[in-house]
């Protein structure tokens, strides 16, 4: 055996067998998918497929088909059977990248877990979607506890209720997850898609941050429609991964289970729980620095922006924001202009990026001037909605308190249309003028209240 | 298989992976199972384990509790010695034991591990594997996932407080269905082989060097899953007087009631360590021993008293033991 003395303890978290796995050799074995900058046309699962078909820390791929995430998988798996991943070694075929198929999306996560814990270096993800986030469920709460952030779960929004059964999309299966302890970030449009998959690991893996990150998109709105992409060559993309993946410090990489004496998954008595929690949520606030330095980073090498906690559009005046997230967002983004005229009122916009950790602290500071804001909840929920209960508790920490009008609009990827967005702005303008909320919740169809 | 297998003795001398430190109840089958999974798998490859819910696991890796796995710390020239041990959910041990041969899979292809391919070995116990899991232990097997699965069959879930499982024989006592239920339990060894288990055995460590056999087997079975059901008496659950583990391990195979087994796909197995009818001992002599089937018979002065009115009942049980023989005998056909 040819093992170099490389034996390296990580603090709690036992030995490391620096040499057991030459990831060395799995990067050089690597076929790259692009060799330049590519300006292709492509939907949202396609975004979501290319960069784990570009990463040669992704070697094998989980999954469950579920609409609308299905297209994620067989892009892969139709990707990775066509030949262009095969090499020879020593005449042997082998296939270096590979799609995993399991018999439900509960065995697609247990899988995630193992394969993630077997090499920590490499990169280990699925795609689903409702119900099958759902079924993940018992496995996605432990994963968020784990400290495997080498593990991506893109969720395809679909409205995730079964009765009644509904395929399109809406944010309630992300939305009802953002206890399960992932770092979870909304995206709009392909290209936003493919360049958060692009920075997600770094986040993820960085050992301050040691969390399972959770991309999504909507499905049918995102999930199905075409739009140029620029995909980046595999050099550029892998060498980014790289370097970001150093901006954490050296030496505290922990070991798995191919590469080190550890143990991962013990259990616990009430005396001992809740100080895994602290660190669990340490970790988890650790994301929201963690975050904007891998976003500069991208920007830098990319010329894109990167990865941001939310998106502000015409904030810096503002009197009145409406808040949202998800394609939907593109609407009232057209309308704005004539939305201000009409109502002779400053509105802007926040688009809301990352949902978990929520970013609070930035939040309340971008709305520190507005005097209603209206909040747009896409997703069925018991109260006034989800993002309008994280809305209201940001702005209340900072001592703040501008009415909150809550809307339920889009669920079930029902159209967002522009009478709908204009009487969201008529309410939250109205809103501002009489210094309080009209009513606790509305539901909008079409412009009309339901 | 590429090499011969070790011999009993060169089994029984190698290095243990089970180490002090565990919180099994003494007089716990699991305990012997785990230190011949722990020799068994000291054959100078690297070790993975991984463990669904179950006494095992709670028992073995209660933090800050030592770990009681392992062979100590390793310079790098023992690479093959470490040992990596996970702990995810209730029914995932199988799957996430599939996932670790999958990883390793791919590095030994494209030649980034250079070390002897993983032991890679899951452990369970039945409810794990049977009830809650039977999906995922069954579609690694459909799968031919190259892993070693040990399933613990000790009829109850014993960590919660030993409830009722699909596993348990008919009528056996349990804390949610007092008395037992009269259905015969799932044919575990069946299901495996359909499946299409690579290897499947079921044996006792009571019967010492047929188990020590069935775990080198196991574990070097490299064209699919090898499923190893290990009867495994629970003292607490099953309430018997300390020291009859052993007995009642034998006993259970003698009766016909969990026979001593083994089979390679694609070849003759055999049903082992079971009289042939008329000759085997009496279900009875194995339920006296154990209170939770006093309701149907007991030892009174050294002589068995079955229950006015459950005569009836001993006789289907008997009846079980006798048609799982045979059934038995059917898959070593198969
Ligand atoms: C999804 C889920 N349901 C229930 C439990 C509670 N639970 C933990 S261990 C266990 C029983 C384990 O039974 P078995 O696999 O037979 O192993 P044993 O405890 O008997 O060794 C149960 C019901 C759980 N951990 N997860
Ligand atoms: S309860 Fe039963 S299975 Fe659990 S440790 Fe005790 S004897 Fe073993």
């Amino acid at each position: 055996m040819t093992m170099e003395p490389a034996l390296k303890l990580v603090g709690d978290y036992g030995a490391r067998y620096e040499s057991a796995i030459d990831l060395k050799r799995v990067e050089e074995m690597h076929r790259p998918l692009y060799d330049e900058e590519t300006a292709i046309s492509a939907d949202g699962n396609v975004a979501a497929a290319i960069p784990f078909l570009q990463w040669w820390r992704a070697i094998i791929m989980a999954g469950f088909p579920i609409t609308p995430a299905t297209k994620w998988l067989e892009h892969l798996a139709a990707q990775t059977m066509g030949g262009h991943f095969d090499v020879e070694v020593q005449g042997r075929k082998v296939r270096t990248k590979r799609v995993k198929q399991l018999e439900a999306e509960h065995a697609a996560a247990d899988w995630l877990a193992g394969a993630a814990a077997a090499s920590r270096d490499l990169v280990f993800g699925t795609a689903t979607s409702s119900v099958g986030l759902d079924h993940m469920t018992e496995t996605l709460r432990s994963l968020g506890a784990s400290g495997l952030g080498n593990v991506v779960v893109v969720n395809v929004c679909r409205a995730t209720a079964n009765y009644p059964l509904c395929i399109e999309g809406d944010p309630s299966d992300t939305l009802g997850h953002r206890d399960d302890g992932f770092i979870q970030v909304m995206c709009r449009g392909k290209q936003q898609i493919y360049d958060t998959l692009l920075q997600l690991p770094a986040v993820g893996m960085h050992p301050d941050v040691m969390t399972p990150t959770m991309p999504a998109y909507f499905g049918i709105k995102d999930s199905h429609r075409s739009a140029r992409l620029i995909v980046e060559p595999d050099q550029k993309v892998n060498a980014f991964l790289d370097e970001a993946l150093a901006l954490g410090q050296q030496g505290t990489h922990p070991p798995g289970l191919l590469d080190g004496d550890t143990s991962l998954g013990n259990c616990v008595t009430s005396a001992w729980f809740q100080s895994f929690k602290v660190g669990q949520k340490r970790r988890i606030q650790a994301a929201l620095e963690v975050l904007p330095k891998v976003a500069a980073l991208f920007q830098e090498r990319f010329g894109r922006p990167g990865l941001q906690l939310f998106e502000q559009h015409r904030m810096d005046d503002a009197e009145v924001a409406l808040v949202c997230l998800g394609p939907d967002a593109g609407t009232v983004l057209q309308l704005l202009p004539d939305l201000r005229r009409e109502l002779e009122m400053r509105i802007g916009v926040v688009v809301l990026r990352l949902l978990t950790p929520f970013p609070s602290q930035a939040f309340a500071k971008a709305l520190s001037n507005v005097n209603a804001v209206g909040v747009v909840n896409e997703a069925h929920h018991h109260g006034r909605g989800h993002l309008t209960l994280d809305v209201t508790e940001a702005l209340s920490e900072s001592g703040r308190h501008p009415p909150v009008e809550s809307f339920f609009c889009g669920m079930g990827g029902a159209d967002v249309s522009a009478e709908t967005w204009r009487a969201i702005a008529r309410a939250t303008v109205q809103a501002a003028r009489t210094g309080k909320v009209s009513q606790r919740w509305h539901i909008v169809h079409e412009g009309v209240e339901l | 298989m590429a090499r011969p297998l070790p011999t009993f003795k060169e089994h029984a001398l190698r290095e243990d992976a089970f180490v002090e430190g565990h919180a099994l109840c003494p007089g716990c089958m699991e305990a012997v199972t785990f230190h011949e999974v722990g020799r068994a798998t000291d054959n100078g490859k690297k070790t993975v384990l991984t463990l669904g819910t179950f006494c095992g696991e709670v028992s073995t890796l209660m933090y800050p509790n030592l770990i009681s796995w392992g062979r100590g710390p390793q310079s790098p020239e023992l690479f093959g010695k470490s040992l990596g041990v996970m702990h995810n959910v209730f029914e995932s041990s199988p799957t996430i034991a599939e996932a670790v041969r999958d990883v390793a899979t791919v590095l030994e292809g494209v030649g980034a591990w250079k070390a002897p391919s993983p032991n890679v070995v899951a452990l369970s116990g039945d409810g794990g594997a049977l009830a809650i899991g039977l999906r995922s232990l069954l579609h690694t097997i459909q799968r031919r996932a190259r892993i070693a699965i040990f399933v613990q069959m000790n009829e109850v879930f014993a960590n919660t407080g030993f409830q009722f499982s699909p596993t348990a024989l008919p009528f056996a006592d349990s804390s949610t269905a007092p008395g037992g239920l009269p259905e015969d339990p799932i044919d575990h060894v069946g299901l495996a082989i359909a499946a299409g288990a690579a290897f499947v055995a079921q044996g006792s460590p009571a019967f010492a060097p047929f188990f020590a056999e069935v775990a080198e087997e196991a574990i070097n079975t490299s064209n699919g899953t090898a499923v190893v059901f290990v009867p495994s008496p629970c003292i607490a659950g099953w309430k018997f007087e300390e020291g009859l583990t052993a007995e009642l391990g034998k006993l259970a195979s003698q009766t016909g009631l969990f026979p001593c087994f083994r089979k390679r796909a694609g070849e003759p197995g055999e049903v082992k360590h079971v009289p042939e009818k008329g000759k085997r001992p009496p279900v009875e002599q194995y339920l006296v021993k154990q209170r939770r089937f006093e309701h149907l018979a007991r030892l009174v002065d050294g002589e068995i008293r079955v229950t006015p009115g459950r005569e009836g009942d001993l006789a289907k049980l008997q009846s079980y033991a006798d048609r799982n023989v045979e059934r038995l005998k059917k898959w070593a056909a198969f």
